[in-house]
């Protein structure tokens, strides 16, 4: 390199640095700890160091890697090997960087039997076996489960189905099972791997032991770990060993680094060679999947491009949201939008919590209020407001599907329905408790209203996917037919779940309009292969003890206990999607393992925080409004343009079609009037969703036929063409007359029109706005229709139809 | 003594790596093993991709629906090398692994020396030696046919045992035949004495039947999705007359019929072939069945062949021209096995029952339920009587009533096969485990026989 290369990369150095935030090295150990159980067993480390600047970098190599006591274990290279029992560490070093990691060894001299379950099946999955045979008819005449969801049949197929075909025990080699995986035997999915893989050597000891089922007290594989938890790469052909670790109920763990599948849903940005090593691309985020056994685990990676120059801003941090937020941002350099202003904190506040815009008087008192603590005390008495039930009541009434049905849900029940909704939201009951309130309903759905769940859909397969759907946020419908293909669903998965509603009995009362709902204590779920009643079980769970009891109460106690791994991160997510405009997972009900989350620990951390507060709307919806994250603002700099799901600055969306119809009759100082209701009665409070009216359906919405939620907010051009010239606008602008009364209050025309942006878009008009619209004053003939004419522009102004 | 074999294991192991193109190469030394390996699962003649058939000389130089692949004497130009060296598209194979040099080596030495069948040229195939026999529906006059002094010493001999998969009863003699490892091993049903070893070295046996005089023996198998033969031996010698069919995977099925001078055969890919006895030539070919051939039979007569199939399905074909001539609806899952009596046909079914169909009416006669998690096999004696085995580890023999004259004690696993010789029923299971149970027993065994012969 010559001389005035050098100078140009010190330079470049020289420039990089000083925007980096600092932070002395870290050195990381995977594992964090060791445990080697037996003759066979081993264990590969990682040796990874966070840079000063936040670029995580692969060691392994070049650190030095030493046993304390090499009496107990050895190491080749980085993998450790059991040598006597006892305990020893593992000492890492790299450029004055140290790490101890405890090492224990158990029983180095027994060679354990070979499991089906724990260490044959892994094969299948790592060597994709089970991506051709796993479909629903299998694979040239051989099926295996998909992803191994079912190794009681895999067994059977394997050993039993074809007996003689596909193992031979006298001559184990000569198998069909090893003969097609190691390119012996014609293949159509070709050679799977060598004969000298461990692969290979751990199907060819099963089957010389006997190709024996596990015994019935074989330790259940409970987790799995993929570590790290996240990286950040910079630049293009960097690679990072990563690590796995599977836990058992026994307690012990296991090194499946080697036998774990992995996948990249972004392959350009990160991809993995089927050790396990990570190899970086283009710049961008990859969500890097291990699979193993029942589980998948993912780890976030990001790619930077190389010597990107940036710095942290420093911004606010009002709690551990925003922590949590700023982190991922610092890994993706990018620089959050600074808060917004008080006026569009107030509007935004206001349509997030009540669904109604800031008053009049809010909006001119707002900006002059001096309390710093201004923007809490708001919140704190938004939150208060009985128009945050009714918004939250209009959001669970299209979970639960609330509308009319000809001869089946009545108006008298959908009204009873929705005021119990709204009654039980009113008493603050946590929605743990409302979900299992609402899932062991029984008796006359007149006395008990919650029972109408049940009335409005009977078909079984339907309860059990909108409930799957509504409370767990999880879309099982594929399973119902064959195993779910993107997700770990299986068809048993789904006829287990479904199998807690099929002894749901249904009775008429002497009024048409009454349903009574008991437990029938019959009925099962059949599975459509081989007819089989499916006992229940939980989704990812266990199969519950649920002889005498109500199906139905088994599962609702499930679903409210606070362990549970589903509701608790989809109500969070529900909560966080209503006022951020987009959910962690996104959309909100497709939780599924190939849609992970933007952000994972601050799923975690919501989801935590929900439970802590009881499943409490308001205490959630009040952390988050308070944190910074919540209370930026929407104008983009350059580094954050083209995010849309790391909350780097507010987001853009359109008010709901309830609320924007309540809205336009607000700032126009009209009461609405929904047909067959009492005036006053606003939009948000309609109960029955086949109420509605051309502008609710034009703006999307939910008619609640199913419990998809759906894209509310899609702007269509009938929107567009109804602001501007439908009824609406201007009915409201004629009933409400505004300008007519405040002409007579003897205001003057500015004062109107400044009253009038108040209202709308709630802030005064800019000096620009003022002067070019004082021009039109001119004309005093005209003045009532000039400032209805402001008022009208207004109403049509995307400042007003989007909350910002 | 553990490092002479090493060394010795280490020797070989250098030679086979070091393995160099033979002088003189040719198809079926050479070539076919490369081919069977990397292209005839799908360029076989049942599923013929791209219209090219690699399993024969003849099938690879007649060349594909492009044209010829090889071209004798001229390597570089000829298809099916570029193909697998990847110079051209298709690449193939086109999944797993691709060629390594030294077989692509040999395919250019044999294309480069003008594409050779055979080390001698063997010509046309080879007479079988194997007789008409007259068909008869009784005992044949004379004693019944024994073997005479034969080789009983092990072809293979393993610690472990497979699942029992093939076992014959001869309809006249006390004799019984019984699939093992590369071998058939036969044994004196009332003694249990074993008579004669015979090796089977083309795989795994996977069916046996006797001719309907007792005097030929047929077994079937081979090597899951690489081979499949038919064999036949003469019993009283032990000699092997016939071997038929060219098969890439298991034969599943097959009989022979009694007037001997057809086998028909089946397996994983769904047809039904005919093969003569004689010439070794392929008769006919139907292709019909939807799912994997599970089960053949010749009716007493020889004037039809049943077969059946993975998915349930039952067709009674006539012999002699192969038309359709009935269609059997019963069974909702897998047929397993299938045996003829005049005018009666059995099968046994997955779904646990056993049928007799009357083939003159071509309707269903009687069905029961036979064994619970499904019958794995049934067999007709020659005077009428059923034996059937299944799921539930038992054995069982019934008139056609379908009245259970025994049951067998439960044997150590799912009961595979089991057939009937005078009074003694013998059953293996699928840990391999043969045992003989006498009617009069009422179920109890009273001995078992080995599908390895021991070591001498």
């Amino acid at each position: 390199m010559n001389s005035s290369a050098k100078l140009l990369r010190y330079a470049g150095l020289f420039l990089a640095l000083p925007f980096l935030s600092h932070a002395a090295p870290v050195l990381d150990v995977f594992p964090p700890d060791a445990h080697l159980y037996h003759k066979l067993d081993s264990q590969l480390f990682a040796v990874r160091v966070i840079q000063d600047n936040g670029i995580h970098l692969d060691v392994t190599n070049e650190a030095k890697l030493t046993v304390e006591d090499p009496s107990k274990a050895s190491l080749d290279k980085n993998l450790l090997l059991p040598k006597t029992a006892g305990s020893t560490k593992l000492k890492v070093e790299w450029k004055g960087l140290t790490a101890s990691i405890p090492v224990t060894v158990e029983k180095p001299d027994v060679e354990p039997p070979v499991s089906f379950r724990l260490d044959v099946m892994p094969v299948f999955m790592k060597a994709e076996c089970n991506r051709c045979h796993g479909a629903a008819r299998g694979q040239d005449g051989f099926k295996l489960s998909l992803w191994g969801f079912d190794p009681d049949t895999d067994y059977f197929r394997i050993t039993r189905e074809q007996p003689g075909r596909r193992v031979n025990l006298a001559v184990p080699e000569e198998s069909l099972l090893l003969t097609k995986s190691d390119g012996e035997a014609a293949h159509t999915g070709g050679k799977r791997f060598e004969k000298n893989s461990p692969m290979y050597q751990t199907m060819l000891r099963w089957l010389k032991a006997g190709a024996l089922e596990d015994p019935k007290d074989l330790a259940q594989l409970t987790g799995v770990d993929l570590m790290p938890g996240s990286l950040v790469m910079e630049g293009p052909g960097q690679s990072f060993r990563l690590n796995v670790r599977a836990k058992y109920s026994d307690g012990t763990t296991r090194d499946v680094t080697t036998t774990a599948l992995f996948l990249s849903n972004n392959e350009g940005t990160a991809k993995v060679a089927p050790d396990g090593t990570l190899t970086t691309g283009l710049r961008g985020e990859a969500f890097v999947m291990a699979r193993f056994g029942a589980f998948t685990v993912g780890t976030q990676v990001i790619v930077l491009p190389k010597d990107v120059k940036y710095q942290w801003p420093n911004t606010k941090e009002n709690n551990e949201i925003d922590k949590l937020v700023n982190a991922k941002l610092k890994n993706l350099r990018m620089t959050p939008s600074p808060t917004c202003d008080d006026l569009t904190f107030l509007r935004r506040v206001f349509i997030d919590i009540t669904g109604t815009l800031p008053p009049l008087d809010r909006v001119t008192a707002f900006g002059k209020d001096t309390d710093p603590e201004k923007r809490v005390k708001l919140i704190d008495e938004l939150l208060k407001r009985p128009e945050f039930i009714d918004l939250w009541t209009l959001k669970w009434a299209d979970l639960l599907q609330i509308r009319t049905i000809n001869n089946v849900a009545y108006n008298k029940n959908i009204q009873m329905y929705h005021n119990w909704l709204r009654d039980e939201m009113q008493a603050g009951v946590p929605l743990n408790q409302l979900a299992a309130k609402l899932l062991t309903a029984s008796g006359s759905n007149l006395e008990n209203p919650a029972a109408t769940f049940y009335s409005l859909e009977v078909d079984p397969i339907r309860v059990t996917e909108d409930a799957a759907q509504a409370m767990l946020g999880i879309r099982i419908q594929c399973a119902q037919c064959h195993n779910h293909p993107f997700d770990r669903w299986s068809m048993s998965d789904y006829r287990g779940l479904m199998a807690f509603f099929t002894q749901v009995g249904r009775k008429a009362g002497e009024d048409p309009r009454e349903k009574i709902i008991y437990n029938s204590g019959g009925g099962e779920a059949l599975h459509p292969v081989g007819n089989k009643p499916v006992p229940p079980k939980f989704p990812g769970g266990a199969e519950p003890d649920v002889k005498g009891k109500d199906r139905r109460e088994v599962l609702a106690q499930w679903l409210a206990d606070p362990q549970n791994p589903w509701f608790a991160k989809h109500m969070a997510n529900l909560v966080w999607a209503h006022l951020t405009g987009v959910g962690i997972v996104n959309p909100v009900d497709d939780i599924r393992i190939s849609n992970p989350p933007s952000n994972p620990q601050l799923l975690e951390y919501l989801a935590k925080r929900m439970v802590e507060v009881n499943f409490d709307i308001r205490k959630l919806a009040r952390e988050i409004c308070l944190s910074e994250t919540y209370q930026r603002s929407t104008r983009a700099n350059e580094t954050n343009e083209l995010d849309s799901r790391n909350y780097s600055k507010g987001t853009i969306r359109r008010m709901r079609a309830e609320v924007l119809l309540d809205a336009i009759a607000d700032a126009s100082g009209n009461s609405a009037k929904h047909t067959g209701l009492p005036q006053g009665i606003r939009a948000v409070e309609v109960a029955d969703a086949n109420k509605t009216n051309y502008f609710l359906t034009t703006f999307g919405r939910s008619t609640r036929i199913n419990v998809c939620a759906r894209d509310e907010c899609n702007p269509t051009l009938s929107q567009a063409l109804h602001l501007l010239t439908g009824t609406t606008v201007e009915s409201n602008i004629t009933g409400g007359n505004l300008v007519s009364k405040e002409i007579a209050a003897g205001k003057t025309p500015t004062d109107i029109m400044t009253e009038l942006y108040l209202r709308v878009i709630s802030r005064p008009p800019t000096e620009e706005e003022s002067a070019s619209l004082q021009a039109l004053f001119s004309d005093k003939e005209q003045t009532k229709a000039t400032l209805e004419d402001i008022q009208w522009a207004l109403l049509n102004s995307k400042e007003f139809i989007f909350n910002h | 003594m553990r490092t002479p074999l090493v060394l010795l294991g280490t020797a070989a192991f250098a030679l086979q790596a070091a393995a160099a193109v033979p002088e003189k190469v040719t198809f079926e030394d050479h070539v076919l093993p490369i081919l069977q390996n990397a292209c005839n699962n799908c360029h076989n003649p049942d599923k013929k991709k791209a219209g090219l058939d690699l399993t024969t000389y003849g099938g690879a130089l007649l060349g594909s629906d492009g044209g010829k692949v090889v071209l004798p004497g001229d390597a570089a130009a000829s298809l099916l090398l570029k193909c697998v060296k990847g110079t051209e598209e298709p690449v193939m194979p086109p999944k797993g692994d691709r060629l390594n040099a030294n077989d692509i080596a040999i395919l250019e030495r044999w294309i480069a020396t003008r594409a050779l069948e055979s080390l001698n040229s063997k010509g046309a195939p080879v007479a079988n030696n194997v007789a008409a026999a007259a068909v008869s529906l009784t005992r044949p006059s004379g004693p019944p046919p024994m073997p005479g002094k034969l080789p009983t010493g092990p072809v293979v001999d393993t610690p472990h045992s497979n699942a029992l998969i093939a076992l014959a009863a001869s309809p006249w003699s006390p004799l019984m035949a019984v699939g093992g490892q590369k071998q058939v091993l036969l044994y004196h049903a009332d003694t249990l004495e074993l008579l004669g070893v015979l090796p089977f070295p083309e795989g795994l046996p996977t069916i046996l039947r006797f001719s309907r005089n007792g005097e030929l023996l047929l077994a079937g198998g081979g090597v899951g999705a690489k081979s499949g033969k038919v064999a036949l031996w003469k019993i009283t010698n032990g000699e092997r007359i016939a071997t038929l069919g060219n098969e890439v995977d298991q034969v599943l099925a097959a009989d022979l019929s009694p007037d001997q001078t057809t086998v028909i055969l089946g397996g994983p890919n769904r047809l039904l072939k005919f093969f003569s006895t004689t010439d070794g030539k392929l008769i006919r070919t139907i292709k019909k069945h939807t799912d994997w051939v599970t089960a053949l039979a010749y009716s007493a007569d020889g004037a039809y062949v049943a077969s059946a199939d993975r998915a349930g399905g039952i067709t009674v074909w006539e012999s002699a021209t192969g038309a359709e001539a009935l269609t059997l609806p019963g069974h909702k899952t897998a047929v397993n096995a299938l045996a003829f009596l005049p005018g009666l046909l059995v099968s046994a079914g997955q779904d646990g029952t056993v049928v007799l169909w009357d083939i003159a009416e071509g309707k269903e006669r009687k069905k029961w339920a036979a064994h619970v998690g499904g019958c794995e096999f049934v067999d007709f004696t020659a005077d009428g009587r059923i034996v059937t085995c299944g799921r539930d580890k038992v054995a069982k023999v019934w008139d056609q009533t379908g009245k259970a004259l025994l049951t067998t004690q439960p044997l150590t696993e799912i009961a595979l096969r089991a057939v009937l010789s005078g009074d003694t029923v013998m059953a293996g299971d699928w840990n391999g485990k043969v045992q003989a149970f006498l009617l009069a027993d009422g179920g109890k065994p009273f001995g078992e026989v080995r599908v390895a012969p021991a070591a001498k």
